[in-house]
């Protein structure tokens, strides 16, 4: 992976039903700047790092926005999984509501 | 980039969980309720299954809100009343204590997350095993108390039926729970949680794909769930965790154990629908009338009347009345000032201003309902008091209620709640006399307290009776008069009870935990006081005592007559006054160097405002101005005025809040001139008139 050109998103704080609208424009943002790199000047996106490591609350609403956000990525990607960074709490939380195979596979090492 | 949205959180999730904890207090007086109820008796389904629901629904919404602990003492208490419901363990008269006890437990649990205070572990661990070794079918230990039933055996719980929860099932499940699941608050971790607690379970979620990221709703769940649990544990016992977060329909079901159909096939015929709201928007099951989870009866425990009606914070009820008060105040003014303009000319106005006046009368008489609360709330506090007392004092207590659904102002309601437990507290401990005593004083050997609640005009008469001894008047005179109380033998038993009204006063022989130190009749009084009320005592010797406690309706508006001293303005609470007149001289007589009005051939004591409150009056003969006669609990004085102005119906603002307490005044109000009026306190007026206080 190339880390130099690799993008970086961070998300802080709530990532739950309570804060997910909070978050979610952030994540909108990115997407719709994304779309407008891969029409105008490749066919692949830089690889993109997403740092959770900032997230204090995280629940299956916030897991489910995470998993679309990822998904959407990954194929404005060319395939890349993004790499995800998290702490020990949320990666037990995205472990107890099943979504390790989307979320966890991409784990930064 | 960086984005944060903690601020929102604290606040969203209060609210939340305020419900739940609202929802939890009812819960557990509906419990304690139904236990009270029961006495010694043995309580039939409808009664266990009511209970049973209770902590059921306690134990719920605590799983779902994140109180875990609380599903602690929950867990074990619904297990043993779904074994009594089931009859797999037969019911002992010594398990309501135990109940009781949990619901406590319970109770504190709720009070720690609700207001922070101290829970007591080792009480939640003690009744915990307590229950635990029920279920397991061993004895009960309670605390040896007096009149207290203290071990009772429970006989061992049967063997579990053959077959029953022995086998290992691996269940394989597709939960597809409502698009608004996560809006209702749902924590999903923490039923997982409780899902995995059953057996060795893999969670897999799968969500929908989406083609435009940016076009979804983030709040809205677009994710489906597949289980897999090995556990000994029946489907019943799945689907309960479930309960209250999913239609039946909403969580499928295969026992692979049996040779069903798995779940991998089902996906593949089903696709893994992801989760929308059936096409035809019809609801089945739970959620057909369950939509909203934030309703005030959310949670299974909806009923008929609840279905009306929202939850709404006192302080913006408050802040609304406060409002409706000033628009009040705004309208008189506004009549005011169009009674000086021509009627003729201003027809159209004058009628405009009268159906203003109309309106905002129905709002304010709308608006002030809302405050008003039964005085049930209060009632419903005693009968387990009562239990506990009477087992305690080694008494038969019961407990009447009557009026229960008698209401009045929610501030009034948590203001009486300390007096009549004092006042019922005395009952059990001085005035029932044990079963022994009674029987020898020809009585039934259970005594009886009754509480009841009526309206009678404008105020609420609550009175607690009871059939002991009554009071005992030689007693209170020999105390009195070893406090220093002047006292005479030519006192009426009315003028002999109030003193024990005194601060200090007490005729109990010995002082107990219950009451006795003689710091309960003055409290109770001066508490009752404080909300404009009165207290009136009424006892035979060996029949009973009746206390009466009379309340205003609502201490925020009043119906009063606005006189006119000097140059000031009072407002005369309505429901005080008899009648007015203007005496002739012949009427007027002089007892004792106090000045008397004749009136029907009673003679009534004259209160001249101008003397009270120390004022320059225009008139200070009676015969040249208004007498209004005015009675206070058979008590009737005539109050001297200059002139009578109108009939209001005002607003109650604190005069204390914003001044100082002025004595024989109830409040103040804004007039609809602009003027400040004084609303007299026609009871502490003659409270005045007998110590002379401010006369000059």
């Amino acid at each position: 992976m190339d880390r130099d050109n690799m993008h970086k998103i961070a998300f802080n704080g709530d990532l739950s039903m309570i804060g997910v609208t909070e978050q979610f424009p952030l994540m909108a943002q990115y997407v719709a700047g994304t779309i407008d790199v891969v029409s105008a000047d490749s066919d692949v996106l830089p690889p993109l790092e997403i740092d959770l490591t900032g997230v204090d609350v995280l629940d299956a609403c916030g897991c489910q926005l995470l998993v679309a956000f990822v998904r959407n990525i990954r194929k404005r990607g060319g395939g890349v999984v993004p790499c995800i960074k998290l702490t020990d709490s949320c990666r037990g939380t995205i472990h107890t509501l099943g979504f390790d195979d989307e979320l966890l596979a991409g784990e930064c090492a | 980039m960086t984005s944060n949205g903690t601020d929102i959180n604290k606040i969203d999730l209060e609210r939340f969980n305020q419900v739940f904890f609202e929802e939890c207090g009812e819960h557990l007086v509906e419990m304690e309720r139904i236990l009270v109820s029961l006495g010694d008796s043995e309580p039939d389904d409808e009664q266990l299954n009511a209970i049973f629901r209770a902590a059921h629904s306690i134990k719920g919404g605590a799983g779902i809100f994140g109180f875990q602990d609380m599903t602690v003492v929950t867990h074990v208490l619904e297990s043993l009343l779904d074994k009594l419901r089931t009859h797999e363990i037969p019911f002992s008269t010594a398990m309501i204590d135990l109940f009781l006890e949990a619901g406590d437990v319970i109770s504190m649990q709720l009070a720690g997350h609700r207001d922070g205070a101290e829970v007591d572990q080792e009480a939640v661990d003690r009744i915990r095993t307590k229950l635990q070794q029920v279920v397991d079918g061993e004895s009960i230990a309670s605390t040896p108390e007096k009149g207290v039933p203290t071990v009772l055996q429970v006989e061992g719980e049967p063997e579990a039926a053959p077959g029953a929860t022995t086998a290992l099932h691996r269940y394989e499940m597709i939960f597809s729970p409502d698009p608004d699941i996560f809006k209702r608050g749902v924590r999903l971790e923490n039923l997982l949680t409780e899902l995995g607690e059953l057996g060795a379970l893999t969670v897999h979620a799968q969500v929908a794909d989406c083609d435009d990221f940016t076009a979804i709703d983030p709040e809205v769940c677009h994710t489906s769930w597949r289980f897999c649990l090995e556990t000994t544990a029946s489907e019943a016992d799945i689907r309960e965790i479930f309960e209250f977060v999913a239609d039946e329909e909403q969580l499928e079901v295969r026992d692979c154990a049996v040779g069903s159909v798995t779940v991998e096939q089902a996906t593949d015929q089903s696709s893994v629908a992801p989760v929308a709201a059936p096409e035809d928007g019809i609801q089945v099951g739970r959620r057909a009338y369950d939509k909203d989870e934030l309703a005030p009866a959310a949670y299974g425990r909806r009923t008929s009347e609840a279905e009306a009606s929202i939850r709404v914070g006192v302080t913006k009820v408050d802040q609304l009345i406060n409002q409706v008060g000033e628009l009040v105040i705004t309208q008189l003014m506004l009549a005011q000032t169009a009674a000086g303009l021509d009627p003729v000319h201003y027809e159209n106005l004058h009628r405009t201003l009268l159906q203003l006046e109309r309106n905002t009368r129905d709002l304010q008489q709308s608006v002030m309902s809302i405050r008003l609360v039964p005085i049930s709330i209060v009632f419903s506090r005693f009968p387990r008091m009562v239990r506990e007392l009477a087992a305690k004092l080694g008494k038969q207590v019961e407990l009447k209620t009557f009026g229960e659904s008698t209401e009045l102002d929610k501030g009034l309601i948590e203001k009486i709640t300390d007096p009549l437990t004092h006042l019922v507290r005395n009952c059990m401990d001085h005035a029932l006399e044990t079963p022994e005593v009674r029987v020898g004083a020809g009585k039934e050997r259970s005594g009886t307290i009754t509480l009841r609640a009526s309206q009678i005009g404008g105020r609420i008469v609550i009175d607690v009776l009871d059939d002991g001894a009554g009071l005992n008047r030689d007693k209170i005179l020999h105390k009195a008069a070893e406090r220093g109380i002047a006292t005479s033998d030519n006192m009426t038993d009315e003028e002999v009870w109030q003193l024990i009204f005194a601060p200090g006063f007490s005729t109990a022989d010995a002082v107990t935990d219950i009451s006795g130190r003689g710091v309960g009749m003055d409290v109770v009084l001066r508490n009752v006081q404080a909300m404009s009320g009165r207290v009136n005592i009424s006892s035979e010797s060996g029949k009973g005592t009746r206390v009466t406690i009379s309340l205003p309706l609502t201490l925020a508006i009043l119906d009063g007559l606005s006189v006119a001293v000097g140059e000031e303005k009072f407002i005369i609470p309505l429901n005080s006054i008899i009648e007015s007149l203007q005496p002739d001289a012949a009427s007027l007589k002089t007892v004792n160097g106090n000045r008397v009005v004749q009136v029907r051939g009673d003679y009534i004591p004259i209160i001249p405002l101008y003397e009270l409150f120390n004022m320059q009056a225009r008139v200070t003969e009676p015969e040249q101005g208004i007498l209004i006669l005015i009675d206070v609990d058979g008590e009737k004085a005539a109050l001297l005025v200059d002139a009578l102005l109108d009939e209001h119906q005002v607003v109650i603002k604190s005069i204390e809040t914003n001044y100082r307490k002025v004595d024989g005044t109830a409040g103040a109000t804004i007039l609809g001139d602009g003027r400040v009026a004084l609303i007299l306190d026609v009871n502490s007026l003659l409270q005045m008139r007998k110590t002379k206080v401010n006369f000059p």
